[in-house]
């Protein structure tokens, strides 16, 4: 009781001071016109008070009458000073130009040079696109999955692969949002590229643990990918050309200052080399992918600003004159209108779409052709209002209602196949969320940041419930018409960080999360694949809960040149997903009753160095955990490790730039194998050689190391014109990394059984070609 | 799927590489498998009984002669059956009729292991056909022996394709065949056998054979973890049909046996 007692009281004794005014205004980036989320503004006079732009460039700054000198600031980007005399409400829009002093540096952009230790997020980790242009990746393609996935308490979901795993959670309990609009399948080719381009991504953000209210809908993690607005200054051409994919982003303005749109798109051609094989059925494959970004915003008045963005993209595949056929992808489009009822009022409302779905075609016989698709749809409207009280609080509200479609499957087939068209039905629900957060400082120690926010998830008619029995058979179904109500889910979830500053160059945070999650991938392989499908929490599906608290240290040392933070968590899961022993799960109308249900916890820690300064740069991050689940079906009901629980995760990051020119980097990972099921016995059936198996998860692969080296030659670089060569190579020193182990029969000795090993990408050289105009 | 893209991937960048590596495995204890078919019609009866040894040892199976194995008709009176030699016990002759419930109860060291089916209704291929296929999906020059049949619309079916192919029957673990009736209920079926290319002048005796949901759900799962079929990313034992985790299956097959000649 007393403690709300005295936050009450810094609430109203902050908030009634007696003569004062707001200033607002827009911060952005004087080259491109770009807004400049989380530049901050501090005021000289008053230390320790201050704001930062929102994800719009917006800031707002309540302050009693009287003359202040105003701080904008941005890493990378030159600091400005403002005298205001404040006796009216002002408005005060700032560019912050490039720094005098050019240099090559890679510079790690953010809202402040101390912004790890003074901020009272934690768990989070920042990556601008720009910032890892040298980081060396396969197949020469940057990508920001796989960046994260060298950060603390992010894991890869494999070799090459963008999928990732979050703190022990699963790949389905990470929301990736671009532009507030959810991906549902983040990867191309099997995983082996994320469907984000880089170029055409300006800010992303991690969430790995102390979400903000404002989020919400998985269980493990939020990843926020901003797209760029496009220059509003100029036109800006820029490009690449790579062995395998090549860029194009065209930017400019609609009106110089008031509105721009930028483009992007990429496109791969590694097929083309089929046509380098004897093999005829090859020959005649396809296998590519493209995609589209593209973005408009527009300066309606002073108060007004409208954004219009979209993404399209696609995978084709085609083997053998499309005997087999298949092409996946999603598209998401948002517009979104920011309004400001007052200079302390802030309001953004969205509307927001998104679409995944997968067709395959099948035709290897005249009788014998059909194809499968499926797919989730959703349409979202959401409103966000930001409140400027005063420097110490900043308000969040707002809230926002999805209506899902659910394609769990059709097969359609002409009228002389053998197979008959189905369709399992659609299944449809409505997902909202109320929330109330603020971000208080309450002197100049200790800064909170608390919410609450409902979730809920009502899944809507038309529909059945059937409930099974544990066969798996149908003992009842009840059918429900239109807009009927099914089955209603809803639940609280607090959230709330500290942060208590031990002095100017570290700080203690300690935060709580708990997140529903809704919506289940269903997912029988090991990698995402485009065939796993969404579904729907239902009578048979709960939804799935996790809490988390984590706590950390930060420190920055040498005058914020490093970084240094560790942060240990532990968290729960709820209604975890699992599948009985031969699951069907495509187009299967009782999907529901091959699914088991249990729990999980995970618990680590993550230490992470980072050199953000000076012509070497870099980071070191290690992450230690376990994470487990159990089933009462599985492994007689005992916990097991998870898949993804790695325990030790190292990953090391080096950026060194020789000369003005010259640049070279290397990266080196290694983490404990996977746990996997291996055979511990066999027996003989049919002549046949049989595994058997007697624990879940019960081995290990082997450790997994790797390592990466890139160099970056910059040919030409003028205000005109910039281009780069870039040569990286992938597995540099040829560790051959088990993807698969198949355990069976000698080929050449039948008697025998042998474990073998299937290693891809032993070493993969790459060069592209990078243009900015 | 997974398959090919990874073998097209492959290809793109000229890159995977098989080996075989070392892996230290845990030896389980001992497990009894039973392999047991039982055919519409008169026939001997087999049951085979061993136990599960280390993976990666050569030796020859541990067979399993001191159980009481019985085969209990529905309204019947428990038939014993007896102990041949290398784990094999056997009823001769025996006829096996169609829609009736067949119990096979195996007691050994103080346990009973039982499992009970239905002999399912009769599938009959109303003709066999050949076609000259050019390699497809990686497999060789050769013919494909086509199976024509009518589905039965009004109960869900279960067929498993079983071969001898020049009076060898043929038994690895690609020939395990089977199919279901999801997609296709009740429509006149021309399937190929795919899992198999002939050459001309073999001679196939192809059994074609309805099965019950349980047993056809064993050899699904059993496809799983032998290569067959979509690879699990948690592979278990097959789901058995017998009480106690023994492992293997009592399958009851009903259908019948026709010859083709591979011609040009």
């Amino acid at each position: 009781m007393r403690i709300i007692f005295y936050i009450l009281t810094f609430f109203i004794t902050n908030s009634a001071i007696s003569q004062s005014f707001t200033i607002s205004g827009n911060i952005k980036d004087a080259e491109t016109g770009e807004d400049l989320i989380g530049a901050t503004v501090a005021v000289k006079e008053l230390p320790g008070v201050g704001t930062s732009a929102n994800a719009y460039g917006f800031y707002s700054l309540t302050l009693e009458k009287g003359t202040y000198t105003l701080i904008y600031q941005y890493i990378g980007l030159e600091e400005l000073e403002k005298s205001v005399e404040l006796n009216s409400p002002q408005s005060i829009n700032v560019e912050l130009a490039q720094q005098s002093i050019q240099i090559d540096e890679v510079v790690i952009k953010g809202e402040r040079e101390d912004a790890n230790v003074t901020e009272t997020k934690m768990s989070v980790t920042k990556i601008d696109p720009k910032d890892i242009a040298t980081v060396p990746v396969i197949f020469g393609e940057r990508d920001i999955l796989k960046t994260l996935q060298l950060t603390p308490g992010v894991k890869s979901a494999g070799e090459g692969n963008s999928g990732f795993y979050v703190r022990g959670g699963g790949i389905d309990q990470n929301l990736i949002l671009l532009d507030e609009a959810p991906v549902y399948n983040a990867s191309h080719l099997l995983g082996f590229f994320s469907v984000f381009n880089s170029d055409a991504i300006k800010d992303v953000t991690l969430y790995k643990g102390g979400i903000p209210a404002e989020y919400g809908g998985r269980a493990s993690s939020v990843m926020d990918i901003k797209m760029k607005d496009g220059n509003s200054k100029k036109l800006g051409v820029s490009g690449g050309v790579g062995l395998i994919a090549s860029r194009l982003t065209v930017e400019a303005p609609i009106v110089k200052d008031k509105g721009s749109f930028m483009i992007s798109g990429r496109r791969t051609y590694a097929d083309a080399f089929l046509g380098l094989t004897k093999n005829e059925q090859l020959k005649n494959s396809t296998l590519y992918f493209y995609d589209l970004n593209a973005k408009a915003n527009y300066r309606l008045s002073k108060k007004d600003r409208l954004y219009l963005s979209g993404y399209f993209g696609r995978d084709i595949f085609g083997f053998n004159n499309n005997q087999f056929g298949f092409n996946w992808g999603n598209t998401t489009g948002t517009l979104r209108w920011n309004h400001l009822y007052s200079e302390k009022l802030f309001s953004n409302t969205s509307i927001i779409f998104s679409d995944y779905d997968y067709r395959f075609n099948v035709s290897f016989a005249e009788n014998a052709s059909f194809s499968i698709s499926s797919g989730i749809k959703d349409w979202n409207f959401k409103q966000d209002f930001s409140w400027f009280p005063n420097p110490n609080n900043t308000v969040k509200f707002g809230f926002n209602a999805i209506y899902h479609t659910f394609l769990p499957g059709s097969i359609e087939t002409d009228d002389n196949s053998i197979f008959n068209s189905e369709q399992i039905p659609e299944q449809f629900a409505l997902e909202g969320a109320i929330y109330i957060q603020n971000e208080q400082r309450i002197n100049d120690r200790v800064s909170l940041n608390y919410g609450l926010r409902y979730a809920l998830f009502d899944q809507l008619g038309p529909g059945i419930i059937k409930t099974y029995d544990g066969e798996g058979v149908v003992t009842s179904e009840t059918s429900f018409n239109n807009w009927k109500s099914i089955k209603y889910y809803g639940g609280l979830e607090p959230r709330a960080s500290l942060k208590f500053q031990l002095d100017n160059l570290s700080s203690i945070k300690l935060s709580y999360t708990r997140n529903y999650q809704f919506v289940h991938l269903l997912s029988n392989s090991t990698t995402t694949t485009p065939t796993d499908v969404w579904v729907p929490s239902s009578a048979n599906i709960k939804p799935q809960i996790s809490d988390q608290i984590a706590t950390g240290y930060f420190r920055n040392l040498f005058d914020n040149a490093f970084e240094f933070s560790i942060e240990g968590y532990y968290k729960t899961l709820q209604n975890q997903i699992d599948y009985k022993n031969g699951a069907d799960l495509i187009l299967n109308p009782d999907v529901e009753a091959e699914l088991v249900n249990g729990e999980g916890y995970a618990f680590g820690a993550e230490f992470y160095l980072r050199k953000k300064r000076g012509d070497f740069t870099g980071w070191i991050s290690y992450s230690v955990g376990r994470t487990f689940r159990k089933f009462d079906e599985i492994n007689g009901g005992k916990y097991f490790p998870a898949r993804q629980d790695r325990i030790h995760d190292l990953a090391i990051v080096g950026i060194y730039n020789i000369t003005s020119r010259w640049n070279v980097s290397g990266s080196f990972v290694f983490y404990t194998g996977d746990a996997a099921t291996f055979p511990s016995g066999r027996y003989n059936l049919e002549g046949i050689s049989v595994p058997y198996y007697t624990e879940r998860n019960g081995y290990r692969f082997p450790n997994y190391h790797r390592m990466d080296l890139g160099a970056t030659y910059i040919s030409s670089k003028s205000k005109k014109f910039e281009s780069s060569w870039n040569l990286s190579v992938y597995n540099a020193y040829g560790r051959e990394n088990a993807y698969t182990i198949d355990f069976r029969q000698s080929e050449d000795n039948p008697g025998e059984n042998e474990a073998v090993q299937l290693a891809l990408f032993k070493w993969v050289p790459s060069l592209s070609y990078n243009f900015k105009f | 799927m997974t398959k090919y893209f990874l073998f097209i991937l492959g290809v793109m960048f000229f890159v995977s590489c098989e080996k075989v590596i070392d892996i230290d495995l845990n030896d389980a204890n001992p497990q009894l498998v039973v392999e047991a078919e039982l055919f519409s019609g008169t026939k001997d009866f087999t049951v085979k009984l061993s136990n599960t040894s280390s993976f990666f040892k050569v030796e020859e199976q541990e067979f399993v002669a001191d159980a009481i194995v019985q085969l209990i008709k529905e309204g019947s009176e428990p038939v014993t059956l007896d102990y041949l030699n290398k784990g094999i016990y056997i009823i001769k002759d025996y006829v096996a009729e169609e829609d009736k419930m067949y119990t096979l109860s195996i007691d050994l060291n103080g346990v009973n292991y039982t499992s009970t089916t239905k002999m399912p209704a009769k599938v009959i291929v109303d003709s066999l056909t050949t076609e000259f296929n050019p390699g497809m999906f990686g497999s060789e020059d050769g013919y494909l022996v086509f199976m024509h049949y009518q589905d039965d619309p009004d109960v869900p079916n279960y067929y498993r394709a079983l071969f001898d192919l020049n009076g060898e029957p043929q038994r690895s673990s690609r020939d395990i065949y089977i199919l279901d009736d999801n997609f296709t209920n009740g429509s006149n079926i021309t399937i190929p056998l795919f899992i198999r290319t002939f050459q001309e002048g073999d001679t196939i005796d192809l059994s074609f054979l309805s099965l019950d949901d349980k047993s056809y759900n064993y050899f699904l799962t059993l496809n799983s973890i032998i290569g067959n079929g979509q690879p699990s990313a948690a592979p278990a034992n097959p789901n058995s049909n017998f009480t106690n985790n023994a492992l293997g299956y009592f399958a009851i097959y009903n259908g019948d046996t026709q010859r083709i000649i591979i011609e040009k």
